[in-house]
């Protein structure tokens, strides 16, 4: 049954469609990144690389998702962790409504985003808060406080239900020989759960850099104040602006980035598909 | 000591749902539903269309899932890690670093302005992939290799097998595919620059006449609450499925 030739015929629209609409559009769009413009098309080697990653703009964007990344998936992480945790501790034999964690991730932003207009105003965010020093990244802290409300809950769960699977008896056993509370959590439940915690923090970072629409929603605009602006602010604008080889050469900088820090996560022992054995 | 159980669950209950709640409570203000029915109609047009492509979506990318996702479970083919790691980057990648790519194919297809652009933008989800794989690399081989002594077809194969098997977990991608494909504001922008008409409601919710601003989002919130309660047994049960390796 597991033979190749029954499955790739049914897997083939899928395959297929994976390919023409990510993978080949993007090797011919990488041309574009190598050409002057989409109109007269001359051919000027590295220029638009230079161009870009000399570009102010570009690099605030860099540094922006780069602090916006560590900070949401940092936070996300360590709450989520904690909080789990405690619902271990607290609710080892009690049902606990679960199900109510999972709906920010679900409902649309577009629908709650007057409620976060409440809580943080926009007009203060965009123009009093300082535009120089490390205070320019407090134009993130509303679209952060979107990014952990939206994804605490299911990163929570995940967690809970991974720590629910650890054997019973482990944990015992290290309460015999003295282990406290936070030694429990470092050195027995975290190690064993290591798999669900790079699952969360992959889902993450997935998520955090989906952050634009949020962003969008909440400042109205596609020119969000400095602090907030970000890689995928950069990219959209180049693509109205119909500067497609800018666009290319800013996505063929990011794609190789995050190839890498893909390769770094896939290519370990405990990957999910290396063949281990025959 | 005792109480803290019940304060943790309060907590929990009203952090995680303040914002819906601000919203429906805004919603009975004035005559906002009354507007809604009566003055914006047009807002149900969006509101079955949205559902539309998003129930399409859905179930699409739950059937283009299902045999890839058995291909990278359990069948052994040459490249599979480097595809599979393909898909995975393909997974990252944010909409504004793919929407040029799309934008060739779909001018290519000449689907510009048309919804399909949004449902096959969503229907090919590399997520659903991952976390089907990962569900269906713990199906039994005992089980695989009993069902081939009886049987050669793989259409009876994923009838009788897989799709029982994986039953919580379809259902959890068709969820997210949904509420995923429900909540896109983008895509429309950019792939269908010229006809507002065909836009989902999450696209336009913000240009809402203010008199019935809130009734239109509360609404808006209703088909993705009714999805989740009808499957949300089956998405609390696959969680142990998302994990790394």
């Amino acid at each position: 049954m597991n033979r190749f030739k029954k499955w790739f015929p049914l897997a083939v629209p899928g395959l297929a469609g994976f390919l023409l609409i990510y993978v080949i559009p993007f090797f011919e769009s990488t041309y574009y990144s190598f050409l002057s413009d989409i109109f007269t098309k001359v051919f000027v080697w590295f220029e638009n690389y230079k161009k870009v990653l000399t570009n102010r703009y570009f690099m605030l964007a860099v540094r922006n998702t780069f602090v916006f990344l560590v900070a949401g998936c940092t936070a996300v992480l360590f709450i989520s962790v904690v909080f789990s945790y405690c619902l271990i501790l607290f609710f080892r034999n009690r049902t606990l409504i679960k199900g109510v964690m999972l709906v920010p991730f679900l409902i649309p932003t577009s629908a709650v985003i007057s409620a976060w207009t409440l809580g943080f105003d926009p007009v203060y965010f965009s123009y009093h808060i300082p535009d120089k020093g490390i205070g320019v990244f407090l134009a993130q802290v509303p679209i952060l406080a979107i990014f952990v409300w939206k994804n605490c809950g299911l990163m929570m769960i995940i967690i809970h239900t991974a720590m629910q699977r650890v054997p019973d008896n482990i944990i015992e056993a290290s309460k015999l020989d003295g282990a406290g509370v936070v030694r429990r959590l470092t050195k027995i439940i975290l190690p064993t759960i290591r798999s669900n915690i790079v699952f969360v923090l992959v889902l993450t970072v997935t998520e955090s850099l989906k952050i634009y629409k949020d962003c969008y929603l909440y400042y109205n605009t596609d020119y969000p104040p400095e602090g907030a602006y970000f890689l995928q602010n950069y990219m959209n604008n180049h693509f109205t602006k119909l500067d497609y080889e800018l666009l290319t050469t800013a996505t063929v900088i990011f794609v190789i980035a995050v190839s890498l820090v893909v390769a770094l996560l896939f290519f370990r022992r405990d990957c999910p598909s290396l063949d281990r054995q025959a | 000591m005792k109480r803290i159980p019940y304060i943790l669950t309060f907590v929990i209950l009203i952090v995680f749902t303040a914002p819906v709640l601000y919203v429906v409570i805004r919603s009975f203000e004035g005559r906002q539903y009354y507007e809604l029915v009566i003055n914006n109609y047009t807002y149900f047009k969006y509101a079955l269309k949205t559902i539309g492509y998003s129930a399409l979506s859905g179930l699409l990318s739950v059937m283009i899932a299902l045999p890839v996702g058995y291909l990278f479970a359990k069948v052994r083919f040459r490249f599979r890690n480097i595809i599979f790691f393909i898909f995975i980057l393909v997974m990252l990648l944010p909409f504004q670093a793919t929407q040029l790519a799309g934008y060739i194919l779909f001018k290519r297809l000449n689907i510009m302005d048309s919804p399909l652009t949004l449902i096959l933008t969503m229907s090919f989800s590399p997520l659903s992939v991952f976390l089907l794989r990962q569900n269906l690399s713990s199906l039994p081989d005992d089980v695989i290799d009993a069902f081939s002594l009886e049987s050669k077809s793989v259409f009876k194969f994923i009838c009788y097998i897989v799709i029982p098997y994986s039953l919580p977990m379809l259902a959890t991608l068709f969820t997210l595919t949904f509420c995923a494909t429900y909540s896109i504001v983008e895509q429309a922008y950019i792939y269908m620059p010229n006809d507002t008409e065909a836009y989902p409601l999450s696209a336009v919710l913000g240009s809402l006449p203010e008199e019935c601003y809130y009734a239109g989002c509360a609404v808006y919130l209703l088909p993705v609450l009714l999805v989740y309660l009808v499957l949300e047994k089956n998405m609390l049960k696959g969680m142990e499925y998302y994990r790394w390796s």
